[in-house]
């Protein structure tokens, strides 16, 4: 897949674990570890937005296109 | 979805395995009659094998009729039933026999197990997965390959009694593919299609986030 989503990058930042991001906006650590891994197929809008909402970013801050050509 | 009983599923189970060891059990004693010939030897006591064929055959003016066998000799044959009856070794029946059942019981009890996975999964509440769409294609190619290798073997069998085969009146044609099974067999197949594209949808739901 070539769009990846930098929550590693942007938990570092803010010295945040993935459990205390998941208490924070209602998602499971599994599915917030299938967004880490890169394995995620699709991600809502309501997720992005809570996520940017607790991160204090924006979607362009967490999503990253790589061209794989 | 509603889930299957699971008595059903159990019966299916132990009704699969009960089919293989009565059809071993079957074999054996075949076998075993076979090989306890209460003859002396040189003189073996003449049994009667019975062949259906795929190959139809028909005769005039009767529909019973004596034929003479290269291989086996004298035979009756019925071209209503197709069946084919020659008087021979035991053991030689006993391979008749044997063959018969293996081409018929083995495809039977793959087909049965593939339809118990297949429950078993729609019962635990996931039919779609990769695994059941691949089970829903083997068993397609399964039906197709099971009426193609028929269809050859009609013609294998048309090709033998050609040469092997006289009689008066005698006509014999090679039979063929039979539409129903192989139309049931790329149903069966687009089944699988559909199972396949559901186990990409199911996927692509649980990594939706």
């Amino acid at each position: 897949m070539p769009i990846e989503l930098r929550l590693d990058h942007m938990l570092l930042e803010r010295r945040m674990t993935l459990t205390e991001l998941s208490e924070r906006v209602g998602v499971t650590v599994a599915n917030l570890s299938i967004l880490k891994t890169g394995k995620a197929r699709a991600v809502r809008f309501s997720t992005l937005d809570a996520i940017c909402r607790e991160l204090e970013c924006q979607p362009g801050d967490l999503l990253r296109y790589r061209d794989q050509t | 979805m509603k889930k299957l009983p699971r008595i059903m599923l159990q019966a299916l189970n132990v009704g699969s395995w009960v089919f293989l060891i009565g059809a071993i059990a079957f074999a054996a004693l075949t076998v075993t009659l076979s090989l306890v010939n209460p003859f002396a030897p040189g003189s073996p006591q003449p049994a009667t094998a019975r062949m259906s064929f795929a190959t139809p055959i028909a005769f005039y003016p009767s529909t019973v009729a004596t034929v003479k066998s290269a291989t086996f000799g004298e035979g009756q044959v019925n071209s209503e039933s197709g069946e084919l009856a020659f008087q021979m070794h035991p053991r030689t029946s006993m391979w008749f026999v044997l063959f018969g059942q293996a081409i018929f019981v083995v495809p039977l009890w793959l087909f049965m197990r593939l339809i118990l996975q297949v429950l078993t999964s729609i019962e635990r509440g996931e039919p779609f997965t990769d695994d059941i769409a691949k089970h829903v294609r083997w068993l397609g190619v399964g039906v197709i390959g099971y009426y193609g290798a028929r269809a050859l073997l009609g013609v294998a069998v048309w090709a033998w009694l050609q040469h092997d085969l006289t009689g008066n009146g005698i006509q014999l044609y090679p039979g063929g593919v039979e539409p129903i099974g192989l139309l049931v067999g790329f149903a069966i197949l687009v089944l699988a299609g559909v199972f396949t594209y559901g186990a990409r949808l199911r996927t692509d739901a649980e990594l939706t986030v």
